[in-house]
């Protein structure tokens, strides 16, 4: 497919850096009006996307372009890929940091006030400079075409998320922010050396040439490897102890983009594992089908244990996520375009869940969800963003949660009837399933309904810079809901 | 009399204090400072001239290539470490001139750069062992006096004496290494080396003459267990002599055993190979793990020396034309990165007067470009791509697993993990806050400081991102050396 605008994929990429620097220089003298030039530069590249998404839908294809980085020891291109499977996944994680930075700009307001008083310019020059590497990372991620370019991208999201969290978060923060980073620079460091074994044996670093070792004794060590990493930074059981923690802790803004850092492990296994090493990869099929069921089931219960409510929504994600991963697991076509679809819909519904658990907290000061009730009168939009991003998570229709989640249990049966075991697997996924219906409408009942407690009867609505963003995901929400084959065209495209 | 390149640096060595003896007393340090870099760019286009000569014929030879006297011998690899010489020798004399003050002793501190960076190029410039020997006690003195310089500050002299004592240990351990090569073989020259001993069944007397060669040039190195003189001289030296140091006087201990090591010592490879394999991985624990633990910015940077020091092993227990290209890839870059990042933490405590890493939070909000290049370096020297450090760090690892080492390049990964925390705790304690007083009245760089910091800063951005004349010029420099050795 062609497009009429030049490297279209790597200005989607570069001008949120460029806006990252503008940011790191203007700060000091636009203060809190910095995130408009962030907004602007995000939404510069999501409507890049966009038009690529479009092309990409009437011509067919894929879109290419590679940019030569190395060549005398290693074949190291710079490339970016634009197909069925990156660009739904770029498209959606640009749109979430777009909502993000619009919601930051309120939000930070009151955090940097909160923290360090009114006379600090410099640190919206900090936040939103950082912040800005969020999008590099993730859509660079997406499209990436090499493993060593892949794990550039990754990298380039851990470090602002480490110093942003240790800066701005909440409660103990610095130990958190300090715990959390080793644990996702230890999953980088294993994805990276299963990825540098394969590339040194298979002679190139690009993805496709992975397939050259799959199914071989070392592709078998590479895929293990790779698979560990990304699960260390999926935050899977065994490999959970630092999400809760961090989920809670960090200021609410960078919390849809965790969310989706924490997801995009789905779209690396899709991509690097079941794509180009499937001979290998398929060995892990029952083994990662256990796990996800472990770490949905734990993941509920953990949830639903919760009166925190930021850590409410911090404990579901390692829950949903392994939805995703129970998708990958079942190693048919339904179940990974299932997975990378709930991975879409789930960053949807968690930022707005999240981002409505920073309204609350900025408007009523409090996360203590017993210390809520009856808020629906007092902020009536807040509340129906809350029910709708627990429908998302429940699977309710018509929202893109139900459609995701179809999809994702028909690939799951499809392989529940290749064996017992995985039909004991499937059905008790299923059940799991009604428990996120439990833990996410349970609080908002709690939350917005019922008598209203003394103290909170001066509660406001959000201003509008919080509450639009979050409407517009929603509508999105919807919008995939009612016509999933806006998701479907293109995943179906590759798998 | 040597080598165009060679004959200036002498002459303007010699030349250095008398002009700083002529000048007025009140610009002295300007103006030797401004000869000094101007000797060191006119030897650069020099060595151009001479570059294009080895290009054409392989190796110059001077005066000839005779047995039995001391010789130079000019190839690519002594090209590669000699620009590297000159480039950071010349960043650091830029700072230099901000950094010294006008007094009567100031023009002997020029003077001992070029002495030391002449000792360096002699060392990369020698055709046999005796030649070497000789540049290398030029270095070694100079390097002496240059870590002391500054007596008025902290320790410098404690620190030059443990290192003088350490190092002159080490040299006289070479030398008689180098004389139990010369009565096996009966000639001291390289090429001589490798006709002598290529073929003959190892004997006692080899491996004692390599324990003994490996012990005398493994100080200057610091590897493991030869590394302690190190944290404390670093420490102590002015930072443009930290960078130096560093940055490159690593670099003729690497080259010397690299020499050594692929010219004589060829017929016991198999037996050294290992034991590189396991000193790399153990120097690069030490030095990691022990710059966790400290708070003075400059000691931490001066372990992460010795880290780096284990990566550089790696291409040695790989020995392989990638292994050397690793090597050499990975000292040019630490030159650059641990050059810039001396260069930068000089010009923080110049500004703040203070060491200590925690009283340092907030310095990146009052010295911003100072440092973002300090940021570069530091994520350079982790190894994170599209920085330097990288293309380096990957030609290693990929050289361990080629040569069915697997875990050495699973340790490097892991090592560079582990750097991780230390080095980018730098940078986190920069971005915060300004939390002190003292924070609060400094503020960026001087402009002259700054020049050579953005300048290497650039370097290594460049480098990253477009690797293929970097990574070309070391594979020639490795190449050099393996037909050097006549091992394909």
């Amino acid at each position: 497919m062609d497009t009429a605008i030049p490297s279209i994929l790597l200005q989607a990429v570069i001008v949120p850096l460029i806006g990252a620097l503008l940011c790191a220089f203007l700060g000091k003298y636009l203060k809190r009006n910095t995130g408009w030039i962030a907004a602007a530069a995000t939404i510069y590249s999501t409507a890049l996307l966009a038009y690529v998404a479009v092309q990409l839908w009437t011509q067919g294809g894929q879109l290419v372009e590679t940019y030569t980085w190395g060549t005398i020891v290693f074949q190291l291109d710079f490339g970016f890929l634009a197909d069925g499977l990156s660009i739904p996944v770029a498209l959606a994680m640009s749109i979430i940091c777009t909502a993000m930075t619009v919601y930051s700009i309120n939000y930070m307001d009151h955090r940097i006030e909160h923290l360090y008083g009114k006379d600090k310019p410099g640190t919206y020059a900090l936040y939103y400079a950082l912040f800005l590497l969020f999008p590099v990372g993730l859509i660079g991620g997406a499209l990436s075409t090499n493993t060593i370019e892949l794990f550039l991208f990754l990298e380039s999201g851990l470090f602002p998320f480490y110093i942003l969290m240790d800066v701005f978060g909440y409660k103990d923060r610095h130990r958190i922010a300090m715990m959390s980073f080793v644990w996702t620079q230890i999953g980088a460091a294993v994805l990276l050396i299963g990825a540098v074994i394969a590339g040194v044996k298979a002679g190139s670093f690009a993805i496709t040439s992975l397939s050259v070792l799959s199914g071989t004794d070392l592709g078998l060590l590479a895929c293990g490897l790779i698979l560990v990493g990304i699960l260390m930074k999926m935050g899977t059981f065994g490999f959970h102890v630092w999400l809760p923690l961090v989920h809670a802790e960090h200021p609410t803004s960078i919390a849809a983009v965790l969310a989706t850092i924490v997801g995009f492990g789905t779209y690396m296994i899709a991509r690097l594992l079941f794509q180009n090493m499937f001979a290998s990869f398929q060995l892990f099929s029952l083994p990662l089908m256990i796990l996800a069921v472990v770490t949905m089931f734990y993941g509920a219960y953990l949830t639903m244990g919760q009166d925190d409510v930021k850590r409410l929504f911090a404990c579901s994600t390692i829950g949903q996520t392994a939805y995703s991963i129970l998708g990958l697991a079942s190693m048919n076509a339904m179940g990974v375009e299932g997975g990378v679809f709930y991975f879409i819909s789930h960053i949807l519904g968690k930022a707005i869940l999240f981002s409505v658990a920073g309204i609350l907290v900025t408007q009523t000061g409090t996360r203590s969800i017993k210390e809520m009730g009856g808020l629906a009168g007092k902020m009536p939009l807040t509340a129906t963003l809350c029910l709708l991003g627990a429908m998302i998570l429940s699977a309710i229709p018509p929202l893109s949660g139900f459609q995701a989640e179809w999809i994702l249990f028909t690939g799951v049966f499809m392989q529940g009837l290749t064996g017992t075991a995985y039909m004991i697997l499937a059905i008790l996924a299923l059940f799991a399933t009604f428990l996120t219906a439990v833990y996410t409408f349970w609080p908002a009942i709690r939350i917005f309904f019922g008598p209203t407690p003394a103290g909170m009867e001066k509660t406001k609505e959000a201003p509008l810079t919080m509450t639009a963003p979050l409407v517009a995901l929603a509508v999105i929400s919807v919008l995939i809901g009612l016509f999933p084959d806006i998701i479907m065209h293109f995943l179906t495209s590759v798998f | 009399m040597f080598t165009l390149p060679f004959d200036l640096l002498l002459i303007f060595t010699v030349a250095s204090p008398i002009l700083g003896w002529v000048s007025p007393k009140q610009y002295r340090a300007k103006i030797c400072g401004v000869f000094a870099a101007a000797a060191l760019v006119v030897v650069g286009v020099a060595l151009f001239g001479l570059y294009q000569d080895v290009v054409a014929n392989a190796a110059v030879y001077l005066p000839s290539n005779a047995l039995n006297f001391a010789t130079l011998r000019v190839d690519a690899l002594s090209i590669f470490m000699t620009a590297i010489f000159l480039g950071l020798g010349f960043a650091a004399t830029i700072y230099s001139i901000a950094y010294v003050e006008n007094s009567g002793r100031t023009p002997f501190y020029f003077t001992l750069i070029l002495a030391l960076i002449s000792g360096m190029v002699g060392i990369v410039f020698a055709g046999d062992l005796l030649a070497l020997y000789v540049f290398w006690e030029l270095m070694s003195i100079s390097s002496y006096a240059l870590v002391a310089f500054f007596k008025e500050e902290g320790t410098p002299i404690e620190a030059g004496f443990k290192f003088l004592i350490m190092s002159a240990a080490g040299s006289a351990t070479a030398l008689f290494g180098i004389s139990l090569i010369y009565g096996l073989t009966g000639t001291l020259n390289f090429e001589g080396l490798v006709a002598a001993l290529s073929g003959a069944t190892p004997n006692a007397w080899i491996y004692l003459a390599a324990v003994f060669v490996f012990v005398g040039f493994g100080v200057k190195t610091a590897v493991f267990p030869l590394h302690t003189w190190l944290p404390d001289a670093y420490s102590a030296a002015s930072a443009p002599i930290s960078a130096i140091l560093s940055g490159i006087v690593i670099g003729p201990g690497v080259y010397a055993l690299a020499k050594v090591f692929f010219t004589a010592f060829l017929p016991i490879q198999t037996a050294w190979t290992l034991a590189f394999a396991v000193l790399a991985v153990v120097t690069m624990l030490i030095g990691n793990i022990t710059a966790l633990r400290q708070t003075d910015l400059k000691r931490m940077l001066a372990y992460s020396s010795i880290g780096q020091v284990g990566y550089m092993l790696i291409g040695f227990a790989a020995a392989s034309q990638l292994g050397l290209t690793g090597t050499f890839l990975q000292f040019f870059n630490h030159a650059l990165m641990k050059g810039c990042a001396f260069l930068c933490a000089g010009a923080i405590i110049y500004r703040l007067g203070s060491r200590d890493i925690s009283g340092m939070q907030g310095v990146g909000r009052k010295m911003p470009l100072t440092a973002f290049a300090f940021a570069i370096s530091v994520a350079a020297l982790v190894g994170l791509p599209p920085l330097c450090g990288f293309p380096g760090e990957l030609t290693l690892f990929s050289s361990a697993v080629q040569a069915d080492l697997t875990w050495l390049g699973v340790a490097l990964l892991l090592n560079s993990v582990i750097s991780a925390g230390f080095y980018l705790r730098i940078v986190y304690v920069l971005v915060q806050p300004v939390s002190s007083p003292a924070v609060e009245k400094i503020k960026e760089s001087p402009l002259l400081m700054l020049i050579p910091i953005l300048a290497l800063m650039v370097l290594i951005i460049l480098f990253g991102v477009w690797p293929d004349p970097l990574v070309n010029f070391a594979g020639d420099a490795a190449n050099a050396l393996i037909s050097l050795g006549g091992n394909p």
